[in-house]
C-alpha cells in the first residue's frame, strides 16, 4: 500500500516526456486516463495528481483504523483538513483533461468537503435523538 | 469518499447506516455473496472484532479476506490467470488458443488492467490492510 504512491510517483517521473506515447499509454495508460499527458505542466500536474489521490486515500484509511479509540474530533477533523486539501489541489493542479471531467470533479470534491462536516452532527453536539435521526435524512 | 464518514466511531443514526451500508456494497465492488462463499470455502479461525462502526456497516472480523469480499475473489483470480501465463510461456507459440490468451493477459492484464484494479479499490485495500495490522 506504501509502494503504491512511490511506485507511481518514479514511473511518472521517468516517463515525464513520454506519457502520451503509444507504448507507456498501452502499458500504463489506466494510470493516466482522463488527466493531461503533454506538456511540462500537464505532466508535472499529471503526476501530482494521481500520487495526491492515493495518499489521500492512504492517510484517510490511517485515521479511520488508528485513531478510531481516540476522540471522534480527531478522526473527524482529519477527514475534513483531507477533504479541503483535496478540493484545494484540484482547484490548483486543474490536470484534468476535459472541461466536463474539471467541472464534475469540482462539483464532486466540493461535495464531498461539504458533507465532512455533518459527523459533527452526532459527535455529541445535538443531544436530542429523534432530531438525530431527523438530521439524518438528510 | 463519503463513505469513509460511516467508519468514523461516531453514533450514527440507524437510518444512515442502513442506507449506507447497502451504498457502500455497491462503492466498494462487493457484489457476490462473500460472507456465504467464504464459510462455503475456508475455514476461518476467531478473530478480534473490528470497531464498533464497522460492525454495524456489515464487517465482523479483522481479517482482510473478509473485508474485501469481491475484491479479493478478483484479486485471487489475477493470481491464478498470472500462474497460467506464466506456466504457459514457454508453449505460447504452439497453441493458437495459447497465443490468443498471452495477447489478452499483455493487452488487459498487465498492466492496465491490474492499475485499474489496484486505483478503484486502492481505498478498501488500505483499510483492509490496516485493520488486519492492528
Amino acid at each position: 500500500m506504501v509502494w503504491g504512491p512511490i511506485t507511481a510517483y518514479f514511473l511518472l517521473r521517468k516517463n515525464a516526456n513520454n506519457l502520451d506515447g503509444q507504448r507507456f499509454q498501452l502499458t500504463y495508460g489506466t494510470l493516466t486516463e482522463g488527466y493531461f499527458t503533454t506538456g511540462i505542466l500537464g505532466c508535472q500536474a499529471t503526476r501530482y495528481m494521481i500520487i495526491w489521490f492515493l495518499l489521500r486515500r492512504l492517510l484517510t484509511a490511517v485515521s479511520v483504523v488508528y485513531l478510531g479509540d481516540q476522540s471522534p474530533v480527531w478522526q473527524i477533523a482529519t477527514i475534513m483538513y483531507l477533504s479541503l486539501a483535496d478540493l484545494l489541489v484540484n482547484f490548483h493542479l486543474n490536470a484534468l483533461n476535459s472541461k466536463m471531467r474539471r467541472v464534475m470533479s469540482k462539483i464532486n470534491d466540493t461535495f464531498v468537503f461539504l458533507f465532512s462536516y455533518f459527523p459533527f452532527v452526532y459527535s455529541g453536539l445535538v443531544l436530542d435523538a429523534e432530531t438525530i435521526y431527523d438530521i439524518g435524512w438528510f | 469518499m463519503l463513505m469513509i464518514n460511516c467508519y468514523l466511531t461516531v453514533p450514527m443514526p440507524a437510518n444512515v447506516t442502513m442506507v449506507m451500508v447497502e451504498i457502500n456494497t455497491i462503492a466498494s465492488f462487493d457484489y457476490l455473496p462473500t460472507d456465504s462463499l467464504f464459510e462455503y470455502l475456508f475455514k476461518f479461525s476467531k478473530a478480534d472484532m473490528p470497531f464498533a462502526t464497522f460492525q454495524a456497516m456489515g464487517v465482523n472480523s479483522l481479517r482482510i479476506t473478509l473485508y474485501l469480499g469481491t475484491v479479493f475473489f478478483i484479486l485471487a483470480l489475477h493470481l491464478i490467470l498470472s500462474l497460467m501465463f506464466l506456466i504457459s510461456w514457454p508453449f505460447k507459440n504452439r497453441f493458437r488458443l495459447l497465443s490468443r490468451f498471452h495477447k489478452m493477459m499483455r493487452d488487459k492484464l498487465y498492466w492496465t488492467g491490474t492499475i485499474r484494479l489496484l486505483i478503484e479499490s486502492y481505498s478498501d485495500m488500505s483499510i483492509g490492510v490496516m485493520l488486519s495490522w492492528r
